[in-house]
């Protein structure tokens, strides 16, 4: 059974690349907002979380703490995206909860690393 | 054929009005792996960024009409990553420039300038993707 990851990026060119690349090998529901990732997450449970920060509406720091309030994804890994490199966001997101964080433009060798040590801490290999 | 120049473009040092020979103004390699040689999904995100882009740089004109520069800077900050991962890297950093351009607060005298060659080169760049993968 695929894992399931959720990507919530309101840029659609990096939601549709991140589907091209994490499938087959996952299945990738992808949001534009965090309100319909939000209603989403109401009828589903997702094994990964990759979240841009910088969004109208509720923002990435926004959905992440609703994510870690939530009894169902409060230990559900969290990649967060952003086009800042400064560490005081990354710190910000550390806090939060989130497990990493990526800045975009995003090396897929970087996300292939961060998703496998995050999904599967104790192999080797990718499943793709 | 050139095109021409917006009125109040000026020739930058680091975006200039025309390209080298030898330089290719965008680069879809990265999109080609991503997209792992299949031709309908490159099509697709192809599709996708120019009408996403093209959205981005009229609203980041409107927003500097009627002088909104949180618009402005929201929507540098939101597409400059896409520019670069489509190889426009000079795009990428002209966006970079307009974003803090915007956070730096009202007046300052290049904002004009800087997105008018914006404007201009991603019109010189569209329908040189548009030939090259047969998008019309």
């Amino acid at each position: 059974m695929k894992k399931k990851i959720l990507v919530v990026d309101d840029e659609m060119n990096i939601g549709l690349l991140l589907e091209n690349i994490l499938t087959p090998a996952f299945e990738v529901t992808y949001h534009a907002n965090s309100g319909d990732a939000v209603r989403w997450l109401e009828g589903h449970l997702p094994d990964l979380i990759i979240c841009d920060i910088e969004m109208p509406g509720m923002d990435g720091y926004a959905f992440l703490g609703h994510v870690r309030q939530r009894g169902f994804t409060q230990h559900t890994p969290v990649i967060m995206l952003s086009a800042r490199s400064e560490s005081r966001e990354r710190i910000k997101c550390y806090r939060l909860g989130a497990q990493d964080y990526l800045t975009k433009p995003f090396n897929p060798e970087e996300l292939d690393e961060i998703i496998k040590k995050n999904l599967f801490p104790l192999h080797a290999t990718s499943p793709w | 054929m050139e095109m021409p120049l917006s009125t109040n473009a000026i020739q930058m040092n680091y975006a200039p009005s025309k390209y080298s020979p030898l330089e290719k103004p965008y680069d879809l390699c990265f999109i080609e792996q991503a997209c792992r040689g299949n031709q309908e999904s490159m099509r697709a995100m192809i599709l996708t960024f120019l009408s996403t882009t093209q959205l981005a740089v009229r609203e980041i004109q409107a927003a500097h009409q009627r002088h909104d520069l949180e618009s402005i800077r929201r929507t540098a900050h939101r597409v400059k990553p896409t520019f670069s991962m489509y190889g426009m890297e000079r795009l990428a950093a002209l966006l970079q420039s307009i974003e803090e351009m915007a956070i730096q607060g009202s007046g300052h005298p290049s904002l004009p300038t800087y997105i008018d060659s914006l404007v201009a080169q991603f019109e010189r760049i569209v329908p040189s993707i548009q030939n090259e993968y047969s998008i019309h």
